[in-house]
């Protein structure tokens, strides 16, 4: 029986096939990280530009609402001076003090005098009035008016000190508690606004930093704030670790990101957006593995046909039987291309589809969550209005001398209202600040003046709901009962006012405002329409608003909840995602071309890798297989190594041509090598593997693979 | 064909160890340098103690530093300004970075560069205190840091019936400075940068400058070689380019 010795072609043409598909490999991944690396840079820094902008825009109601705030303490502390001043000098004393402090639920009020001692107190002062700090509460430019609010905030105490001029040199101090008011302040304008859903990936996010001490100012994980960012995530704007994408790969509660950190111009506030290392992998490896998978078996299939077909009779040459591979190598080539093609694609859809739908219920949950801090908001800013009508109506029993025109219309100066009213105990008007008298009382229980009869019935105070009036400005009535000496009721007053924080809490917590700042890259944006009539209810381009989506290339089958898929926006394809609440459906879009539009490069680039390789197999493994035909179709004697006394293996003809050909392709592999070696500095992103290995990086060395 | 083949190993031969040296070559001397930079200023420096890293002005100057002076590698030795000149005289540091610069530099025994910078220093109050000028602060508390002295003297200079309070560290500074206990803070200019707010107002004119400049040993070798890299480093706009790097 012979001994059949494996045939030293077949050997070589494994290499050959493992050779290829390593190098095949290597390439495919450079060019997959290259690729990823520079898409992510790009929606990261475009990200930071969009938060910019943003931010920007919702400056302008944070002012307003912190001038709110201090609009409050100030009108407070302005009537109170009102009610001490009406009730003379000589009843200043700590009990009047402690009394109104009790009736009008203030924290302390303090009496001092212009050099900050304290003349009398209703509780022990939480501030030496004396020191420099508050000298602003107590240097009147000779007005009755308020002074501007001094805070006074650290770790131990968080107040606010409001003052008002009492004449003869002497001032009464309001001190209220800073974190009633500052909670109010945060949900009006908060971080959470602006970066609850500026993220790119699913899994990413965005913090605020100080560049005052690098702390982090705002994350979404409570438990970030306040931390070093350099300490704790060894990262910060400007390190000099920053690569050439600007990209940082830092470490955050044990789990790795790549971020991107940018000044917000005109502030000492940085932001810095990450997403997580493994997401950026999952785009990449995927792809990677059943690419090479599939050359790895095309390869094989390849060389094996060659191998096989170079034993036939007729091939009398490596010519000839390259000229006969080439067909099968066509083809194969083209099955790959499609492959890499159609997974490519799948790829992009499938990472584009789960962004769309998670940023989508992101949009909802955010809605949902704001609504509740439109009520909290709306809870605050009655209560506010609540205090100033009791505080009125105090002041007014007090001192019934007040229920006049003159008496009230001061009232109203001091509390920048657009109206105080007082009605009798039948409803009719006793006194304005207007001075317009005719004004009674609707008897209808359900009409918007109507509801204040309850104020004669028992009911102490009352806030109405803000309602729009006819020329669609908002207004609020809030009203509260006058008592007699007796404590029986003798009528009723009210107060009209603008109520500027729930008008700005409308606009800054609305859902448009949620869809405004969602901040996505590329060709994505959210809108929402309608659920009912189908209309759209907001939408980037103002032109859409009100119209009828179906019009508009909708189908009602895109109005569902979950609804995943293609969808047509104004002629344009769109990738899209739908999530419902009551009454609107939201829509997260993204432009196919702009999903796909990452495909292109990378998937030219692959064919070209795959190209490359398929030319090297059909130029190498005839050669190897065929090598030992000569022109005249005689089969030299199969030598194998060490067998044959005549000829060492090395130097024979077939050996001599098998080593030509591993180095022919050898030397390819070198040549690429080198030059993206030479070149990795424009070619490389300074995290790509390829680059890792080649600055010796690696602890493994050359040896890449896991 | 063996003489070929001889020389083509031995070229491998040198070829590998060549790559072998480059991959792995350390500085010519092999030794660290040991740079004294301070903790925690904002952008002059911050450091890391858990990784032994800091980011900062101190710290790119310490690294350039150590490459023109033939260094390996550079360590950190967090200093203050109160510990710099002992470290140096004990050695644990080779130099200290940033150190205020004296009027007569021989004198203390430490070498000193040329300064690459000027600390102004600031006077920092609340808005609520209605002062608009320096002046205003005749008879009234200023907090000063402990380790900060030449601002302190600049201040009475100018002020000098300023009552000044002495604060350890500049959180503890910042914390009186809201509270009101102190009507104003004497600081050099890297440490205002922090302590400043919206809230804050400064008040001019300032007092007076601080000079920067490395120091080192007088009396020992290295000394005058990190002095010597130093002023190199000034001269050729290395140490403006870090500079304005951070600003």
């Amino acid at each position: 029986m012979k001994k059949r010795k494996i045939d030293p072609r077949i050997i070589g043409l494994a290499l050959l096939c493992l050779l290829v598909s390593a190098a095949a490999a290597v390439l495919v991944t450079f060019i997959q990280n290259s690729c990823t690396f520079a898409d992510i840079s790009n929606d990261l820094s475009r990200e930071l530009d969009i938060l910019c902008e943003n931010y920007k825009r919702t400056l302008p109601v944070k002012q307003s609402s912190d001038e709110y705030n201090a609009r409050f303490g100030e009108e407070f502390v302005q009537l109170i001076s009102e009610i001490l001043l009406q009730g003379g000098e000589d009843t200043f004393s700590d009990e009047t003090l402690q009394q109104l402090c009790r009736d009008l639920e203030a924290e302390n009020l303090v009496i001092i005098d212009e050099d900050g001692y304290v003349l009398y107190q209703a509780h022990t002062a939480n501030a030496d009035f004396t020191w420099d700090r508050f000298r602003q509460l107590r240097c009147s430019s000779g007005t009755r008016e308020s002074a501007e609010g001094v805070r006074v905030i650290t770790d131990e105490q968080a107040y606010l000190y409001y003052s008002c001029p009492l004449g003869s040199g002497k001032y009464v101090v309001l001190t209220a508690s800073a974190e009633k008011l500052d909670k109010a302040n945060e949900e009006s304008f908060g971080w959470a606004n602006l970066l609850h859903n500026a993220h790119i990936g699913i899994d990413g996010f965005t913090m605020v930093g100080s560049l005052q001490d690098y702390t982090v100012v705002w994350a979404e994980d409570e438990q970030l704030i306040g931390q070093n960012t350099f300490l704790t995530f060894h990262t910060i704007q400007d390190d000099e670790r920053v690569n050439q994408n600007g990209i940082l790969t830092i470490s955050v509660s044990g789990r790795e990101y790549y971020s991107m950190t940018r000044v917000i111009p005109d502030t000492t506030l940085m932001l810095m957006t990450c997403i997580p290392k493994s997401e950026v992998r999952a785009l990449i490896l995927p792809t990677v593995f059943f690419i090479i998978l599939i050359f790895t078996l095309a390869a094989a299939l390849i060389v094996s046909f060659c191998y096989i077909r170079s034993r036939e009779k007729n091939i009398s040459s490596v010519r000839i039987l390259r000229r006969k591979m080439i067909p099968g190598t066509l083809v194969t080539a083209a099955v790959l291309i499609v492959l890499t093609f159609y997974l490519q694609t799948l790829n992009l859809l499938s990472t584009g589809m789960m962004q769309n739908e998670n940023n989508v219920s992101g949009i909802s949950n955010t809605i949902r969550e704001y609504e509740i801090i439109q009520e909290r908001i709306t809870e605050r800013s009655d209560y506010c209005t609540n205090s100033i009508a009791q505080t009125v109506a105090y002041a007014l029993n007090r001192f019934p001398e007040l229920i006049s025109t003159d008496g009230l219309s001061g009232l109203a100066d001091i509390i920048d209202c657009e109206e105080i009213r007082v009605f009798d105990a039948d409803g009719r008007t006793a006194a304005s600040s207007h001075g317009r008298d005719s004004l009674v009382l609707s008897t209808d229980p359900d009409s918007r003046s109507g509801e204040f009869r309850r104020l004669l019935q028992g009911v102490e105070t009352y806030c109405q709901p803000a309602a729009p009036d006819d020329s669609g400005e908002l207004y609020q009535i809030a009203g509260a009962a006058l008592k007699d000496e007796n404590g029986d009721n003798s009528g009723l007053v009210w107060i009209v006012i603008r109520p500027q924080q729930l008008i700005s809490a409308r606009t800054n917590w609305s859902y448009e405002s949620v869809l405004e700042n969602f901040a996505a890259t590329g060709d994505t944006f959210a809108f929402a329409a309608d659920k009912l009539d189908k209309v759209f209810t907001w939408f980037p381009s103002e032109y859409l608003i009100g119209k009828d989506a179906l019009e508009y290339g909708l189908t009602d089958s895109n109005f569902r909840d979950s609804f995943n898929g293609f969808l047509m926006l104004d002629g344009t394809k769109y990738l899209g995602s739908c999530d419902e609440n009551d009454t609107r459906c939201y829509f997260v879009v993204t432009s196919r071309a702009d999903v796909y539009s990452k495909r292109l490069g990378n998937v030219l680039l692959n064919i070209a890798v795959i190209i490359l390789m398929l030319l090297v197999l059909l130029l190498a493994a005839p050669q190897i297989s065929a090598g030992d035909r000569t022109e005249d179709g005689r089969t030299a004697e199969k030598t194998l190594p060490g067998i044959t006394a005549a000829e060492p293996w090395k130097t024979s003809e077939k050996g001599r041509k098998t080593i030509a050909v591993l180095s022919n392709v050898f030397i390819i592999f070198t040549v690429v090598v080198s030059l993206l070696y030479i070149f990795r500095n424009s070619l490389l992103s300074k995290n790509s593997v390829i680059r890792f290995v080649f600055d010796a990086r690696w602890e493994k060395g050359l040896n890449i693979f896991p | 064909m063996k003489k070929k083949n001889a020389v083509v190993i031995v070229l491998l031969v040198l070829a590998a160890a060549a790559a072998v040296v480059l991959l792995t070559a350390r500085g010519m001397n092999g030794k660290i340098l040991n740079a004294g930079i301070r903790t925690d200023i904002t952008d002059w420096s911050l450091y890391d103690p858990v990784h032994g890293d800091a980011i900062g002005i101190e710290a790119d100057i310490a690294v350039r530093l150590a490459k023109k002076a033939g260094y390996a590698g550079v360590r950190y030795v967090p200093v203050t300004r109160d510990t710099g000149a002992a470290a140096l005289m004990n050695g644990d540091a080779d130099c200290v970075i940033c150190a205020y610069l004296p009027e007569d530099p021989a004198a203390d025994g430490l070498a000193y560069s040329k300064a690459y910078y000027g600390l102004e220093t600031v006077i920092i109050a609340k808005k609520s205190t209605l002062f608009t000028s320096v002046q205003d602060l005749a008879g009234r508390p200023v907090g000063v840091l402990a380790a900060e002295n030449k601002q302190a003297e600049q201040l009475l200079t100018a002020v000098p019936d300023a009552v000044l309070i002495t604060v350890p560290d500049h959180h503890r500074l910042s914390a009186m400075l809201e509270t009101g206990e102190i009507s104003a803070v004497c600081v050099p200019d890297d440490i205002a940068y922090m302590l400043q707010d919206d809230d804050c107002v400064r008040l001019e004119p300032a007092p007076g400058k601080q000079e920067v400049a490395m120091a080192a040993r007088q009396d020992a070798p290295a000394g005058n070689a990190l002095t010597e890299a130093m002023n190199a480093l000034i001269d050729d706009g290395t140490v403006n380019g870090i500079l304005s790097r951070w600003e």
